[in-house]
């Protein structure tokens, strides 16, 4: 069979009437529930520079980015909206408007993710950006807004989980384990939590690094991956730095190799030693990964949570000031209409954004199983300067995953896909001749603000009655010589066989307490 | 479409083209080319089919476009190449000839450079400086995917113009990631593989377009060349050992043949083959032709084996093809088709 049909790209769904209007509903309730905080709208383009999300993004949204080059500039698909805004911000708003500015927005972001269910390549955020607001008042007060975006929305079984990414980073920085693996620890807090968590983060950086044995005996190194480490750092494994690095350019130097490339020796020679160090960094692995063990066991009710993580911070050395700012936040947000029942402390939450700072929160929604978050967001202190604004300014926000956000909805029955699209009345012209009529009645009753379908193909009157029936419109109106001559329309409800009579604005007086009745 | 030619696109010149030209003799599919200056060609053992012979690296987007049916060409190309749309099946993906890898490989005097992990922390470092890592490469599409795949992003991937392993000498990218086959190339140009830096092992293999299968004709003809190819391969792992043995019976040679366990390898696919020579002049009567077919490696013990019952005149040839009851191959292309 061959077809001239065009698919559509795959992970990419189109958005039909009935759910397209339950969308717009949903959207619209967020944006009033924003506005009544005070935020304020703001559109950024679909399309960036590359570099923009390079910069900050982690690598969980680089490896996923529509990224093409086009008449030789890297550009690429918005892979989300926080970073194009502050870019807006920066570029427009942060040397003419006082703080804090409230900004909210609504629109598509592209990933190339696997297609899977609730997953596209193509899905709409809902969120709000609040700058130059640092402290629990601020932070308290968009969790809050998250939450009362979706009270509104009529959803209950949601979930709020608040972290700090203070915790993990510090301590792991403190190790200094290198740019690469923390990154790699960071990542995988979500594995450690999965069943035998453990054993397969630890397989996962045996992989990496061959040297690496797990001290809870669950090595799975072959003997032919005993003593793979390179030769060159063995040797040098044992000198201080300033020998090493002398032994290092020396070497190079008699290998006469061409060193016209595009590194210097010294890069050469430090990155050598560096990479010593990281051998000898390799012990404190397991000592990372049982702390972060540890410390993904620290969830639940707030106040219970901060008590054992003030315990268990001290033991590995770690400041617990970013416990204290998550009390202040939790006692702020204690002061709020919120369910404590929904409300719990992760201390093991990492989201996968390198801009965020300080602290951090999911809302998770049972519906959706695996994929169950259905907004996230938290601090990210840098970000503006990091994209070249003049002043450090403190910046938290959210955003809501739009689709997901109506599954949810869905589930608990909230979500009423058709039941938004309600036309009021179908007008039914008896003749070429009362066009003109028919259209300054359909005019009319516009202007009273009702919905009206205009009959506009060449049928036959009762064609055109089996239409309206089909439609479910509420009303049907004739216009006809006789309609014309008196200045009236026939209105018919649906039960109806038989019109009557009435002028334009009794109709439109009927249909609209017809409306209200049908609220109600 | 019933009534048009098969049209099979062919590598025209270079290793691949001389090895394809080779395996279809091989086949009994000998390509008829009266010059090399001419871009078509027949397969006189097939007349339905159009041989058009292209650049290696053009065969794949004319197969996706339709304009050729069939195509061999290397299975680096045709991963890098293919948008996933399902147009574009691989209908053999292994003729053994074009073997090559595609390697990231960096400068020599990088010492401190031996695994992708140590090029992920050089990004890093780099990442902070404000720089990328310069690649150039052929094959943007699977060294990206490699290097998304380990977490790697701060890298930009240069277009190749001509010979890329000079180009780290020449200051335009920092390294390359490219094929090679014997590493030779990488070696004369200072350039080292990283482990674990390895994309793709490739070879030829031959491609279809979904669409042209749908045609009986065109599926007939793919289903006999797949045939071929697969009896032909099949036919390459085992050789055929004819010997003359002196005995009372042909089942006394049999038994003779068959009488261990540890024999099974040496004595053919199923058992030996048995028959009677009517010896020349006055010899005498009692000789019988034993033939065995066995794998390449049991070769000689086979021989020995031979010898040990008193064979004598062990003549081995070549099988060409071997049939199996039915063709994998051909099977796993149906499959492909209806998926």
């Amino acid at each position: 069979m061959e077809t001239n049909r065009i698919q559509p790209v795959r992970g990419m769904s189109d958005v039909l009437p009935d759910t397209c209007a339950a969308y717009r509903a949903v959207e619209t309730e967020l944006h009033q529930c924003f506005e009544q905080f005070g935020y304020r709208p703001i559109n950024v383009p679909l399309v960036e520079h590359t570099e923009l999300y390079l910069r900050k993004s982690g690598e969980a949204i680089v490896t996923r980015m529509y990224d093409f080059v086009y008449q030789n500039r890297r550009l690429c698909l918005r892979p989300e909206m926080t970073a194009s805004i502050i870019r807006a911000y920066v570029e427009h708003l942060e040397e003419q408007t006082p703080l804090p500015v409230r900004l909210y927005y609504g629109g598509s972001v592209f990933r190339y993710e696997r297609p899977q269910r609730e997953r596209y390549r193509q899905f709409s955020q809902v969120g709000v950006e609040l700058l130059g607001s640092a402290g629990p008042m601020a932070d308290a007060e968009v969790i809050w807004t998250a939450c009362r975006g979706l009270n509104q929305l009529g959803l209950k079984n949601y979930r709020v989980v608040i972290g700090h990414i203070g915790v993990l980073s510090k301590f792991l920085e403190g190790l200094q384990l290198g740019s690469r693996l923390q990154n790699l620890l960071l990542a995988s807090t979500d594995l450690l939590r999965s069943e035998n968590g453990r054993q397969k983060v630890a397989q996962t950086l045996q992989e990496i690094y061959p040297d690496y044995r797990p001290t809870d005996g669950s090595s799975t190194a072959t003997p032919e991956q005993e003593g793979q480490l390179d030769k060159l750092v063995t040797l040098f494994q044992h000198l201080n730095d300033a020998d090493a690095k002398a032994a290092i350019l020396e070497l190079l130097g008699s290998l006469n190799v061409d060193l016209k490339g595009s590194r210097s020796p010294e890069e050469i020679a430090s990155r050598l030693l560096e990479k010593i160090h990281r051998q000898n960094r390799i012990p404190l692995i397991d000592k990372a990964l049982e702390f972060m063990t540890e410390l993904s066991a620290l969830e639940g009710e707030p106040f219970e949570v901060l008590e054992k993580g003030k315990e268990l911070l001290p033991r590995y050395g770690i400041d617990t000031a970013p416990l204290e700012e998550l009390r202040s936040i939790v006692e702020v947000l204690k002061l709020y209409d919120l369910d404590w029942s929904q409300v719990s402390l992760d201390l093991g939450l990492s989201r996968g954004l390198q801009y965020y700072t300080g602290t951090i929160f999911e809302i998770h929604h049972a519906s959706l199983g695996g994929e169950r978050q259905i907004c996230g967001g938290g601090r990210y202190d840098e970000l503006v300067t990091t994209l070249g604004g003049n002043r450090s300014t403190p910046a938290t926000g959210f955003s809501f995953g739009l689709e997901r956000v109506c599954v949810a909805l869905e589930s608990e029955g909230h979500f009423n896909v058709g039941s938004h699209l309600r036309f009021d009345a179908f007008v039914i012209v008896l003749d070429a001749a009362q066009h003109g009529y028919a259209i300054s009645v359909a005019e009319q009753l516009r202007n009273q603000g009702l919905k009206i379908e205009l009959a506009i193909r060449d049928r036959t009157v009762s064609k055109n009655f089996q239409y309206a029936e089909k439609q479910s419109f509420p009303f049907v109106i004739v216009v006809g010589a006789d309609e014309q001559a008196q200045s009236a329309v026939t209105l018919r409800t649906k039960a109806e066989q038989e019109g009557q009579r009435f002028t334009v604005d009794e109709a439109a007086q009927q249909i609209l307490r017809f409306r209200t009745e049908a609220v109600l | 479409m019933s009534d048009r030619k098969v049209r099979l696109a062919l590598p025209s010149k270079g290793a691949l083209g001389k090895l394809t030209m080779d395996l279809l003799a091989n086949i009994g599919l000998k390509v008829n080319r009266p010059n090399d200056r001419q871009y078509v060609a027949t397969i006189p053992a097939v007349p339905e089919i159009e041989v058009l012979f292209q650049r290696a690296a053009d065969i794949f987007v004319k197969v996706h476009e339709g304009s050729a049916d069939l195509g061999v060409t290397g299975y680096d190309v045709v991963s890098e190449e293919d948008p996933g749309d399902g147009t574009v099946i691989t209908a053999y993906e292994t003729l053994g000839y074009g073997k090559c890898e595609v390697v990231l490989a960096v400068p020599n005097s990088w010492i401190d450079v031996t695994s992708i992990e140590d090029l992920a922390e050089l990004t890093l470092l780099w990442k902070a400086q404000g720089k990328p890592l310069r690649i150039v490469t052929k094959y943007k599409n699977l060294t990206k995917k490699l290097l998304f795949d380990r977490n790697i992003t701060n890298f930009v991937l240069v277009d190749a113009n001509g010979a890329l392993e000079a180009a780290p000498n020449m200051g335009y990218a920092d390294m390359i990631s490219d094929v090679t086959s014997t590493g030779t190339t990488l070696r004369e140009n200072n350039l080292k593989q990283v482990a674990g830096g390895n994309i793709l092992k490739s070879q030829a293999c031959l491609i279809a377009n979904r669409k042209a299968l749908q045609s009986d004709t065109a599926l007939a003809i793919t289903q006999q060349i797949l045939e071929r190819i697969e009896a032909n391969q099949e036919a390459k792992k085992y050789t055929s050992i004819t010997a003359n043995v002196r005995a009372g019976s042909m089942d006394e040679v049999g038994a003779l043949l068959t009488s261990r366990e540890q024999l099974d390898q040496l004595t053919g696919q199923r058992g030996p083959t048995i028959s009677k020579v009517y010896t020349n002049g006055s010899g005498s009567n009692d000789w019988y032709a034993v033939t065995v077919v066995v794998q390449q490696e049991h070769l000689f013990q086979a021989v020995q084996h031979l010898r040990q019952v008193e064979g004598q005149d062990i003549t081995v040839s070549p099988p060409r093809y071997i049939f199996g009851p039915s063709s994998k191959s051909g099977e796993t292309l149906l499959q492909r088709l209806k998926s």
